[in-house]
């Protein structure tokens, strides 16, 4: 797999191609900025790109977000693993609102460079073109309290069940997860997307990626209030 | 006190000139008061006309009572049937003094003649009060001695004098009372008794006029020239004392003045209040320009009266002249001007040093948020990625103990980075500036323990704006997790992209919030810094409810 790093941080960013390459990992380059960036992937071809969002400390706060659309525009094959320090789900919202639907997209927590096994995961993933939330981001979603939040109506268990969704994991992994029967995911589940107001049957034929898109597109529309 | 000794050495002088003359045989004998009365009625006129000349503005104007009371000892000199060039100038001059009267009543206060109308009338009282003299000794060649005592021929020319004459002073008496009624309050409250006074005097001046006219004995003749002489006295008297009175209630009137400009920062409101207080509703505060210069010079029929404050010129008043720049009132009411004009510029330097101090803190805060977010947490998350790789390198079976601190490492790492990014976060948060206040708050509430309504219109404001609601909102909110044991909190800004925002937190929580806290005053501070306020209710057990207002800079400021 070969992946092309953005990250404006020269420290960090050494530290990440040392790390991914220690995975097995081939990177053929690494930018510190957006035009480099775009110089880099066109040169290599990559599978996955890894871009900090926040990619000067004077620009935009989203520039590497404006980075990774045109990317998608210009190169589709090219899957985009967004890394940002301000975890915060507006960013996941632009980043799935890219493609309809969202295909081979990743965002992750910057902490998450702590478990690099987590990074390399994500980078797997996206390279086979599936969608990836961190969980933390997920959680953050899950927990908030608002007096209109759908979620409220959840048990906790079902809440659990559509975090695990969420962040992309298909029935059977989140059965291994909570060491339980998959039809009991599957019994949780239905309840969940009636009680969200989801259609299960059509997410359920077209697969995992659609139903993260469901629940997070759900939680989105709540989130704009 | 040179001009008053020789006003009095003057006075004197012909008093006594006149009383010396005026001894021819006559009968009956006139009684002493009368007589004294007759000789002393110059008097009055020569010394006021000397203190209005030496102490007073109206240098003029003295002069002219000065040659008034002069001129009217001219008559006597009639008296004198053996000098015949005294006996013309005598009889030819008796009555100018009628006509220099007729020049001051139209030129009060100032002593000059200020319109058209004005310079023909005195012209012709002049020539109708010496006119009318020349023509009768030319077509009656009078010879006898003539005194006011005397009985006299009333000849056709006699008539025609005191007719003409009698004309003169009712359009005389006309015109002062329609400047009486037609001038500035100003103007009117201040020479207002003199022209009262005058018009009296004027038409008491018709009356032997009138008694000559009509031929009447001259015992009534007499009646009517006491009158005048009586009547001139009080009605001077009366006319000081009425002007006197105006001039103190215009003092009292000024002590309204402080009340009315206190705290007043409008300069249309000051100009209004002066120009009330002053009764000059022509009145104009005239600022300087940017270079700390006015015009200085009036315009015609119009004064400046500059206000200083040490070197630097704060105001200039444009007025009319009736409201003298040295009078008392106008000089209270200058300096209670000066005093609120300063105020209002003192007050405009803070609150601009104040807007200033609050864009730096700002840019200050942004610059140390990024600094935080760039380089320290970025140094932080290098560590965080060596830390881990050294994780993957140990084995787990071999050396647990220093697994188990590598991974205890890492997670106070995180904790670290996690409270970095929340400071930077509260010193300048990103989403703020990008997404605006709906969104930022949205973030703030997606980590709320409490139960939270956000209610935020989807509009942009100016940066400080924004970043002081932000603050004010997030501040509540901790204090909402800390303090009041809410079971859910709203928060609510009310406001269009034009009017002031306001934002409004509540909570369900126990009350009791203290507004004198540190935290609150803080708050306070914060949104008094931007010109805003900030109120709470919070009774025990009540929840709190907290209102901040804050008014958007006004167009075309930097913010």
């Amino acid at each position: 797999m070969r992946v092309v790093v953005v990250e404006d941080d020269r420290i960090l960013c050494a530290a990440l191609v040392e790390a991914l390459a220690h995975h097995g990992i081939d990177v053929p380059g690494a930018a510190h900025t957006a035009d480099r960036a775009m110089e880099l992937i066109d040169r290599h071809a990559p599978d996955v790109a890894t871009i900090d969002l926040r990619l000067s400390p004077h620009g935009p706060p989203d520039e590497g977000l404006s980075l990774a659309e045109r990317l998608r525009v210009r190169y589709p094959d090219v899957g985009l693993l967004a890394v940002s320090a301000n975890p915060d789900p507006v960013y996941v919202e632009r980043l799935l609102s890219m493609e309809e639907p969202p295909r081979a997209v990743g965002f992750l927590a910057k902490s998450q460079v702590g478990e690099m096994a987590v990074v390399v995961d994500a980078l797997t993933r996206v390279a086979r073109g599936e969608l990836v939330v961190d969980p933390y981001v997920v959680r953050l979603l899950m927990s908030r309290r608002r007096s209109d939040d759908p979620l409220a109506t959840l048990t906790p268990r079902e809440r659990e069940i559509l975090a695990l969704v969420a962040t992309g994991l298909s029935n059977l992994a989140i059965a291994q997860r909570l060491s339980c029967a998959i039809s009991n995911v599957e019994k949780n589940l239905s309840t969940v997307f009636g009680k969200l107001g989801l259609m299960p049957g059509e997410a359920g034929r077209r697969g995992v990626n659609l139903r993260v898109l469901a629940t997070l597109a759900y939680l989105r529309s709540q989130g704009k209030t | 006190m040179a001009a008053a000794i020789l006003a009095l050495a003057l006075a004197a002088w012909t008093t006594g000139v006149s009383w010396g003359v005026s001894d021819p045989p006559r009968t009956p004998a006139p009684p002493v008061w009368l007589d004294a009365a007759y000789h002393a009625f110059g008097v009055p006129f020569i010394v006021g006309g000397a203190i209005v000349w030496a102490r007073t503005r109206w240098t003029r104007l003295g002069l002219l009572l000065l040659l008034m009371g002069a001129s009217y000892y001219l008559q006597f000199l009639r008296v004198l049937p053996g000098h015949p060039l005294l006996y013309v100038t005598g009889f030819c001059l008796a009555y100018l003094y009628v006509g220099v009267f007729g020049h001051i009543a139209m030129s009060v206060p100032t002593g000059y003649l200020s319109s058209t109308v004005d310079r023909v009338y005195v012209v012709l009282a002049y020539a109708a009060s010496v006119g009318t003299q020349v023509g009768r000794y030319l077509a009656d060649r009078p010879a006898n001695p003539w005194n006011f005592n005397l009985p006299q021929v009333n000849t056709a020319w006699g008539k025609f004098g005191s007719y003409l004459v009698m004309v003169i002073g009712i359009v005389g008496v006309g015109l002062v009372l329609r400047r009486l009624l037609t001038s500035l309050r100003a103007r009117r409250r201040r020479t207002g008794p003199v022209w009262g006074a005058l018009a009296l005097i004027g038409v008491l001046l018709l009356a032997p006029s009138l008694a000559s006219a009509l031929s009447l004995p001259l015992a009534s003749q007499l009646m009517f020239g006491v009158l005048l002489v009586g009547g001139t006295a009080i009605v001077s008297l009366g006319g000081y004392l009425l002007w006197v009175g105006l001039a103190w209630s215009d003092q009292i009137r000024l002590t309204a003045l402080p009340l009315r400009l206190a705290g007043e920062r409008q300069a249309d409101a000051l100009q209004a209040a002066l120009a009330d207080t002053l009764g000059d509703p022509t009145l104009r505060l005239v600022f300087p320009g940017p270079g700390g210069t006015a015009a200085e010079t009036a315009g015609p029929g119009r004064a400046m009266t500059p206000i200083h404050r040490g070197d630097r010129l704060l105001c200039v008043i444009d007025h009319d002249p009736a409201v003298a720049s040295g009078d008392r009132a106008t000089e209270i009411a200058v300096a209670l001007t000066g005093l609120t004009l300063e105020n209002a510029r003192l007050y405009e330097e803070v609150r601009e040093s104040r807007s200033q101090l609050t864009a730096a803190t700002f840019e200050e805060r942004e610059r140390i948020a990024r600094d935080m977010h760039d380089g320290t947490q970025q140094r932080f998350f290098a560590a965080l990625l060596r830390l881990g790789m050294a994780g993957e390198r140990l084995d787990a079976g071999q050396s647990p103990q220093a697994a188990a601190l590598v991974e205890q490492a890492k997670t106070e790492l995180l904790d670290g980075i996690e409270s970095l990014r929340a400071l930077a976060q509260g010193l300048h948060p990103v989403d703020l500036e990008q997404y605006g206040l709906a969104q930022a708050i949205g973030v703030l509430a997606d980590r709320s323990p409490v139960v939270t309504d956000v209610s935020i219109p989807p509009l942009r404001w100016p940066p400080t704006v924004e970043s002081t609601a932000y603050y004010v909102i997030s501040e509540a909110l901790a204090n909402v997790y800390k303090h009041a044991s809410a079971t859910r909190v709203s928060v609510v800004i009310a406001a269009t992209e034009t009017a002031d925002l306001v934002v409004r937190v509540d909570d369900d929580g126990v009350g009791g919030a203290d507004a004198s806290g540190t935290g609150l005053r803080g708050l306070a501070a914060r949104v008094g810094a931007v010109d805003g306020t900030l109120a709470i209710e919070s009774g025990p057990h009540a929840g709190t409810r907290l209102t901040v207002r804050i008014p958007l800079p006004p167009e075309g400021t930097s913010s």
